[in-house]
């Protein structure tokens, strides 16, 4: 569209020429929110297994929504049970599941997750809300607004461990993290 | 989310002031600044070299772990972390290289990560710290090598977590941020259309390089992140459910992504024999492959490949919240009944957009 000295400026025409260059930012900053996975994995862990062993740490370089947290548990013994968390310095405590902690006293622990009866199979637990850009009220009540409380904040160490009463060496826990974020600006 | 509207309404019959023209470009040049300087895919990526519950790796005087991976993007190393429970006899160093050619890339530390001494008690955790930032090139491979000087070590776990920064604006193609700097009119200049022309064509230029940005543009790239998945120990008869990874889609209505691309690299304990491979399928909820990697280690120890590009949308907004029905899998597999696989790591770019 363009217009020409001379003619008569129409609205629909002006208003058109600006129009569809703002749908292509708008659009593009719809999508500015990006999510990836992080895998941690541990083969062979089994009831006794040292707590130094069966877990993994790492800083967070940016502050983050943790939208999904899933355990994937196999080939575990008959009726045992898998547990997994996650602790943060400084994040806020998720009242989701049981209240099972581990480990690394001193620091909170959020989202204990566990898993049964993965006896030869593979046994997936997960939690995963919607993200649609709505804002969860935060509240002092962590069961009813627990999804706001649901970050990584920038700087803090995250400790993932996870343990089992399984006493099959043949086996395998995974854990799978969802993260939000937004891209950074410069 | 904020609908961008222009400033002004026109009105057919009015007459058209230079201020609400000019009005219109500026915020079109404030709306393009401020989405642009949207920039940079932040992301983690843990590498667990040695995992606690594996046999510990132990190595005498000078021997080496090798870790390798791939971007299929230009990408940024921010940070990195050392996090190991472990002994030693003497410092243990972790360095990066090109695979091929063994160049340090520019700005990495020699080494990148230490423990700068002998580390005497596996149960106390041992860290350092790199601030080093440097550029890893695209489409090259690099090789995290961890060695002693002399004597030997123990590793129980060995974690190195990469902080990886992605310009999405590399990405796109474009040598520069996009940037609308309009011509602004005047009452002395009048409504010249040359002018209103030339600054909606500039706007639009711009405005394109965000369609290309996330995905959805010809060029079909967005900021990438890493995914890495590793499964250890396997043959061809080793338990399909030891094998299997569970991707979590993301539920979203936002926010969209897909995953790329997988390299795959695989460690074997003895050299492969003819046809001998190993794999990494990725599959759908119902066991459909949507995208295989496969290596062939026939005659090496090692070996790595890739899908090359490919594009399976990971977000879903309708996703079961609490069951995997929809979710992705990826199948490692060994074609060998003998010959094991120490060690496959599949590497998954996940795009925006």
């Amino acid at each position: 569209m363009t217009i020409s000295n001379g003619s008569t400026a129409l609205k629909t025409d002006l208003d058109a020429m600006i129009s569809t260059a703002l749908a292509l930012v708008q659009a593009d900053n719809a999508q500015v929110p990006g999510a990836y996975e992080i895998h941690l994995t541990f083969p062979g862990c089994i009831s006794s297994t040292s707590s130094y062993k069966r877990k993994s740490t790492f800083p967070c370089p940016f502050d983050c929504y943790v939208e999904t947290f899933a355990v994937t548990a196999a080939e575990q013994t008959a009726a045992s049970t898998v547990k997994a968390a996650i602790t943060g310095d400084g994040t806020l405590v998720d009242s989701l599941a049981d209240s099972a902690s581990l480990g690394d006293e001193g620091k909170l622990v959020f989202w204990p997750t566990k898993v049964s009866g993965t006896a030869g199979a593979n046994t997936t637990k997960l939690a995963r809300p919607l993200f649609d850009g709505t804002r969860t009220k935060a509240g002092l009540n962590f069961a009813t607004t627990s999804q706001a409380h649901r970050v990584f904040l920038k700087g803090s160490t995250i400790t993932v461990s996870v343990m089992t009463s399984s006493i099959v060496g043949a086996s395998k826990i995974d854990v799978a993290i969802v993260l939000r974020e937004f891209l950074a600006r410069d | 989310m904020k609908v961008l509207t222009q400033p002004r309404t026109f009105v057919t019959g009015d007459i058209l002031a230079p201020d609400d023209l000019n009005a219109v470009f500026l915020y079109g040049r404030d709306v393009v600044a401020d989405v642009a300087s949207k920039r940079w895919a932040k992301s983690i990526l843990p590498i667990q070299c040695v995992t606690g519950v594996e046999t510990p790796y132990t190595q005498a005087s000078g021997a080496l772990l090798v870790q390798r991976f791939k971007s299929s993007v230009t990408c940024v190393v921010e940070r990195a972390f050392l996090s190991a429970n472990m002994t030693s006899d003497a410092a243990v160093s972790v360095a990066i290289t090109a695979t091929s050619g063994g160049a340090t890339p520019s700005g990495a530390s020699v080494p990148l990560l230490s423990t700068t001494a002998a580390v005497t008690d596996a149960t106390v955790d041992t860290e350092d710290t790199s601030a080093d930032r440097f550029v890893l090139t695209a489409n090259t491979e690099y090789s995290l090598t961890i060695s002693i000087a002399s004597g030997n070590f123990t590793l129980n776990r060995f974690d190195v977590i990469l902080h990886v920064a992605v310009d999405r604006w590399t990405l796109a193609g474009t040598t520069s941020i996009p940037d609308f700097d309009p011509t602004l009119l005047t009452d002395a200049s009048a409504r010249d259309a040359t002018v209103v022309n030339s600054n909606l064509t500039s706007l639009g230029t711009a405005a394109a390089l965000f369609a290309n940005s996330i995905g959805n543009g010809s060029s079909n790239v967005g900021a990438l992140m890493p995914m890495r998945i590793q499964c250890h120990a396997f043959l061809s008869g080793t338990d399909v459910d030891l094998r299997t990874f569970t991707i979590p889609r993301i539920k979203t209505a936002r926010g969209k992504c897909a995953i790329k691309r997988i390299y795959l690299f695989a460690d074997m304990t003895a050299a492969g024999g003819v046809g001998k491979t190993i794999t990494a399928d990725l599959q759908n909820a119902s066991g459909v492959s949507q995208a295989s990697a496969v290596v062939s280690v026939n005659g090496v120890t090692y070996a790595s490949g890739d899908t090359g590009a490919f594009s399976v949308t990971l977000d879903n907004s309708s996703v079961s919240a609490a069951t995997t029905t929809d979710d992705f899998k990826l199948i490692f597999s060994n074609s060998d009944p003998a010959n094991t696989c120490l060690r496959a790591v599949a590497l998954l770019w996940v795009a925006r957009g």
